[in-house]
């Protein structure tokens, strides 16, 4: 166990000042993007930014709960949290509670609800961690195909809830991790034509809706049909008008009329960045790709300052899991990717993601905490707290 | 090793965030102005405010043609059911419950049928049977297509919540009992004016029924009525050739469709209008009417504070063109919305104008002074740009021009002359008190002011909102749509006697006596005269209206100076009245032996309209001044106090050079032809007891028409002339066409002019004390 003032002294302060700032600077966006507009200009806010700020609070506490056993700990009792994750998964499946056609979300009373999805990626990401630690078996093609196996499990369960883009993002996580995990180039290249060759099995198992999508994105920039504008290309359309008329500079703040007048839907979660872009402008959203770069530099760094595979991978992991999970959410904002269901981590409003989002730089910080001392001091580590089975 | 993979992992983030960069860059730098504008125009919305149109009034200020609010129950489609959004983007998925697992992919053109049926649970439901080609897409259980079906014939029950509905505003809307008792008492009259003889027996049998069931007047009195009236419709629709009275037709008409049922109506309207959301013709949020001018206070009030029970209706406040009295509807003539053609012109006109809807929204006048003033009635419509959000909602004002409204017109036209010459026209004794076909004017001689102007048969303008009633106008054989007084073209005959005298006198010729013995040898032709008068003087020649004499006048001054007489007089063009489209009639501009001599009498190639004819009275009786005849005393704005302005008219007075002596002569002839013995207007006149006396002259002329693909022979008769005799006040025309064979001007014109004269207001003949009109 380390004391307070351990982690306050030891604590990376550059990530936790750059999710910080990310958090602040885009909150105002999230708020106006949860204006409802009505009739005579006499719209509301939803209790969204209120319930957000909370949320934050709650994350901050316990992401800092989670700095307190060391994540030795953590990915050591990986396999539990993994298959209870499972658990939820499945309980979701039976018991869950359908919004918009989807079956995400676990009541827990008391309108306060969660997405179990959340907790798997955080689960998954441990216990890849963990896997992956021994150097040896990472360069056994057998044991990579095995790690994408265990990813490929919780990535199923929520790909039939349905929500591709949560599971999705599964791949690049898995795949950064093998990666930093020094697996052999030609088993990384085998894996790589190998997913290649299974992009039509995922074309097969899509919805119909979701392959509209696809194709809404293929046919960028072609003529389509007043029925096509009002109707499935909507979304694509309105988004794409909304980002564009930001400019350099943006309308500014709450005046922007794509998010306003609720042309953009979902513009509080999963297209927040389109309302960051047409209220704050190209410079206003470069800023939120840096603030992810400068995030990304600092969380890298970490791991790689640490001697020690496990803490590396994990942080590694975690910063794959919120920076990818960015860029693929700002690629569907802006067109480069097919529209998927995924909320931009830190930014968009949600409990669950915001926490989760916090957990997984719990764990970076975990890392980077336990980091100065690994030669001097194995007991901080905490491993002979924790029985090994 | 493991550094440099990280590092590589970093630069990956990298090209990551540049590859999105550069989309922002081509987004919101490359294009940011067009999608900007793209934003600004689809938020941003030009909506006109729209404005009264000027009143129509009559001198003595009575209301012709006034805008009043009215209210429309309006169906906007995408906000029938809102609980599902799906629904609102796919409203006929809805509405022709197709389900999830089947694809709507097109349809055509659709006809609906409602249907009632007892459903699994006893509660009636009602059944839309299509006949369109709706072409669907089924699929399997993966969402794959399987096949495309194409259904001719469709059968799907309506949402409950869509009948419930309906069935309210049904309710709310409909007529009262009142009324509908009122629309029986009608029917019942227009029945009994008839003479019970002519009536089928099946026709009066259907009338009896609508009787006793307003009689019974039991508690369900609005079912019992539209079963009789339903009958009778049916009834009339087998007789149609049967020659029932218009009056009877109307009457049952209107009592049907006030006592029907007409939800299933307004059901097919929605359907229609789904089909039309549905091929993107109108958009999900626009409204479209389906049930015009309803009660305020019964049908209003209710969808409007109601609304969650009549989802998807909503109330559109309406202007619509209504009038204090029906008067004139020929010179008054309608009102319509923009069509596709008036829109395209504005848009011409103004370039780069953003939206049609500006235009979309307004009227136009079609006919008569509607049409002729409409720049003036019309007034300017407002815009409004307001910020609209992505339901269409109003959320801001940006911009506000603000309306002009249109301007008051007030006629020279005497309401109560007016309507004692539409009344005199509607019985005419020639057609046994049906109404004449012709046409009546009264000027005031000095102004030209037009005091009274009717067309007979008249009309009411409600047809207009009626498919039906405005088809049987136009196969009417009557042809009552037609504005006689401005456009029809009629042979004047005796009447034109007068310009023939007033040509002989100013040029040496005609004052002396003719000896007529019955006509006239003109080369192989003889031509008559009704009957040998004898030796006669000019007054004489008039007041007997002798041929002879005028032909004999006719070849001593010859073609041209008859011509030029004639052309003084404003014959053979416009008068200028403010009527649009009217008709210059036709001088020829010669006319050489047989013709000179059918041209003295006013026969031949000569063809004038009523409105020239009264011109030409008025000249003659006021001295010898042409003053153009005008229907427009002056413009009102709405907001200014006091007189308003007159319209600007380019026309003058001309003095006409005749002399007072030549005047005076044939203006004696005019008052024996009326108030002595021999003269041709004294039937008409006999025992006229009013204190002043009339000049006039008869006039029976001759013309052929095409009637039914075949040439006849048709008399038109005219009673012509200016009153009082001593101090000319007032010139009147009457022109009645379809005489029966042997019937004269002064047997069918001359009783209604009689008719106009006894009830003539004094004061607009300057008679006591009245405001002497100049």
């Amino acid at each position: 166990m380390m004391n307070p003032i351990r982690i306050v002294r030891h604590l990376d302060w550059r990530v936790v000042f750059i999710v910080l700032a990310l958090v602040l600077f885009t909150w105002p966006y999230m708020r106006s993007a949860s204006y409802r507009s009505d009739r005579g200009g006499q719209g509301h806010y939803t209790s969204s930014p209120q319930k957000q700020l909370v949320w934050a609070a709650a994350g901050v506490a316990a992401a800092l709960l989670l700095l307190v056993p060391s994540y030795r700990v953590l990915t050591q009792i990986s396999i539990f949290l993994y298959t209870g994750s499972l658990v939820l998964l499945v309980a979701v499946r039976l018991y869950g509670r359908v919004i918009n056609r989807a079956t995400r979300w676990i009541e827990l009373g008391g309108g306060i609800r969660f997405q179990p999805s959340e907790l798997a990626k955080i689960a998954t990401l441990l216990l890849l961690a963990h896997v992956l630690s021994d150097r040896h078996k990472a360069r056994r093609f057998g044991h990579i195909v095995g790690v994408f196996a265990l990813a490929a499990v919780p990535a199923g369960l929520i790909a039939i809830q349905p929500d591709l883009g949560t599971a999705l993002i599964f791949i690049p996580m898995a795949a950064a991790m093998v990666y930093v995990a020094e697996a052999r180039p030609r088993h990384l290249v085998t894996l790589a034509l190998a997913a290649v060759l299974a992009m039509p099995l995922l074309w097969m198992g899509m919805k119909p809706g979701q392959r509209d999508r696809v194709t809404v994105w293929l046919r960028q920039g072609q003529e389509v049909t007043q029925a096509e504008r009002v109707g499935r290309f909507h979304d694509r359309l309105q988004t794409t008008i909304a980002i564009g008329s930001g400019g350099w500079t943006g309308r500014g703040l709450g005046r922007g009329r794509q998010n306003r007048l609720n042309y953009i839907g979902f513009r509080n979660t999963d297209f927040i960045f389109a309302v960051i872009s047409e209220e704050a402008g190209f410079l206003g959203a470069s800023i939120v790709i840096l603030g992810y770069l400068l995030f990304a530099a600092a969380g890298l760094d970490i791991a790689a300052r640490c001697r020690e595979r496990t803490g590396r991978l994990l942080a590694a992991g975690a910063v794959t899991l919120l920076v990818a999970q960015g860029m693929v959410n700002m690629g569907m904002a802006t067109g480069i990717l097919p529209i998927v269901g995924i909320t931009l981590p830190f930014i968009s409003y949600g409990g669950s993601s915001l926490v989760a989002s916090f957990l997984a730089v719990s764990l970076i910080l975990n890392v980077g905490l336990r980091r100065p001392r690994i030669t001097f001091a194995r007991e901080e580590l905490g491993v002979k707290e924790v029985p090994v089975q | 090793m493991h550094k440099r993979r990280l590092r590589i992992l970093f630069l990956v983030m990298v090209a990551m965030a540049l590859v999105i960069q550069g989309r922002l860059v081509f987004l919101q730098i490359v294009r940011g102005d067009h999608y900007r504008d793209y934003a600004d125009r689809q938020s941003v919305a030009l909506s006109p405010i729209d404005v009264a149109r000027g009143r129509i009034l009559t001198s003595d200020g009575v209301v012709l043609a006034e805008d009043r609010l009215r209210y429309d129950v309006a169906v906007i489609i995408g906000r029938l059911d809102p609980s599902d959004e799906r629904a609102i983007r796919h409203p006929l998925r809805r509405l022709f419950w197709v389900p999830r697992s089947q694809k709507l992919v097109r349809i055509a053109d659709t006809e609906w049928r409602l249907r009632t049926e007892n459903g699994p649970d006893g509660q009636p439901k009602v059944i839309v049977e299509a006949e369109s080609e709706l072409e669907v897409e089924v699929l399997d259980q993966r969402q794959q297509p399987l096949l495309k079906v194409v259904h001719r014939k469709n059968e799907f029950p309506l949402p409950d919540h869509l009948i419930r509905s309906v069935t309210q505003i049904d309710r709310l809307t409909r007529p009262s009992r009142d009324e509908l008792a009122g629309a029986a008492g009608e029917l019942l009259d227009a029945a009994q004016t008839t003479p019970g003889q002519t009536l089928p027996e099946p026709v009066r049998t259907a009338v009896n029924k609508v009787g006793s069931a307003l009689d019974a007047a039991d508690a369900d009195l609005r079912r019992t009525l539209r079963a009789a009236a339903g009958e009778l419709a049916a009834e009339i629709k087998k007789h149609e050739g049967a020659d029932l009275p218009a009056g009877l037709i109307a009457a049952a008409d209107r009592l049907h469709r006030k006592a029907r049922d007409r939800r299933q109506e307004i059901l097919a309207d929605v359907l229609d209008t789904a089909v039309d959301v549905a091929r993107l013709r109108t958009p999900v949020s626009a409204p479209v009417t389906i049930i015009k001018d309803v009660c305020y206070d019964r049908a209003v009030v209710p969808i409007e504070t109601r609304a969650d029970e009549f989802r998807g209706f909503v109330i559109q406040p309406n202007r619509r063109r209504d009038a204090e009295t029906i008067l004139a509807p020929h010179l008054i003539g309608y009102v319509s919305g923009f069509n596709e053609a008036d829109v395209e012109r504005k848009l011409r006109q103004y370039p780069g104008w953003p939206g049609r809807s500006y235009f979309m929204q307004q009227r136009a006048g079609r006919d008569g002074i509607e049409h002729k003033l409409d720049d003036h009635l019309r007034g300017r419509f407002g815009v409004e740009c307001v910020e609209r959000d992505h339901l269409n909602r109003p959320q801001r004002e940006l911009a506000r021009a603000p309306a002009t409204p249109g301007r008051d017109v007030l006629l020279t036209i005497d309401s109560r002359l007016q309507a004692i010459v539409e009344d005199a026209l509607a019985n005419a004794a020639y057609r046994e008190g049906r109404s004449a076909v012709g046409a009546a004017v009264v000027a005031d001689v000095h102004t030209g002011h037009i005091l009274a102007i009717a067309s007979s048969p008249t009309y009411d303008p409600a047809v207009f909102r009626s498919t039906h009633a405005y088809q049987r106008l136009v196969d009417d054989p009557d042809h009552p749509l037609f504005n006689r007084a401005m456009r029809a073209r009629l042979p004047l005959g005796s009447v034109f006697k007068l310009v023939t005298a007033l040509a002989g006198l100013e040029n040496n010729a005609g004052s002396g006596r003719v000896n007529c013995a019955g006509g006239m040898q003109y080369g192989r032709r003889y031509f008559r005269c009704h009957s040998p008068h004898g030796t006669l003087d000019l007054e004489q020649a008039i007041q007997r209206s002798c041929n002879t004499y005028f032909f004999v006048v006719g070849r001593q001054i010859g073609d041209s100076a008859l011509i030029d007489m004639a052309g003084r007089f404003g014959f053979g063009r416009k008068t200028g009245v403010e009527f649009p489209s009217e008709r210059p009639g036709n001088l020829p501009a010669q006319a050489a032996g047989g013709e000179l001599l059918n041209m003295t009498i006013g026969q031949g190639q000569l063809a004038v309209t009523p409105v020239q004819t009264v011109q030409m009275m008025a000249a003659l009786a006021n001295g010898g001044t042409l003053v153009p005849v005008t229907l427009v005393r002056e413009l009102r704005s709405f907001q200014e106090e006091g007189d308003g302005q007159p319209l600007h008219d380019s026309r003058r007075s001309e003095q006409l050079g005749i002399s007072r002596s030549s005047l005076d002569m044939v203006r004696s002839g005019m008052y024996r032809a009326v108030n002595e013995q021999g003269g041709t207007g004294r039937v008409a006149f006999s025992g006229f007891n009013r204190p002043f006396k009339v000049c006039g002259k008869t006039s029976t002329a001759q013309r052929t028409v095409r009637r039914n693909g075949e040439v006849v022979v048709d008399n038109v008769g005219w009673f012509a002339g200016f009153a009082p005799h001593d101090r000319p006040q007032i010139a009147f025309v009457v022109a009645v066409e379809r005489l029966s064979r042997g019937d004269s001007g002064s047997r069918t014109a001359g009783p209604i002019a009689r008719d106009i004269l006894d009830r003539i207001p004094l004061e607009l003949l300057g008679i006591e004390g009245g405001e002497t009109r100049r």
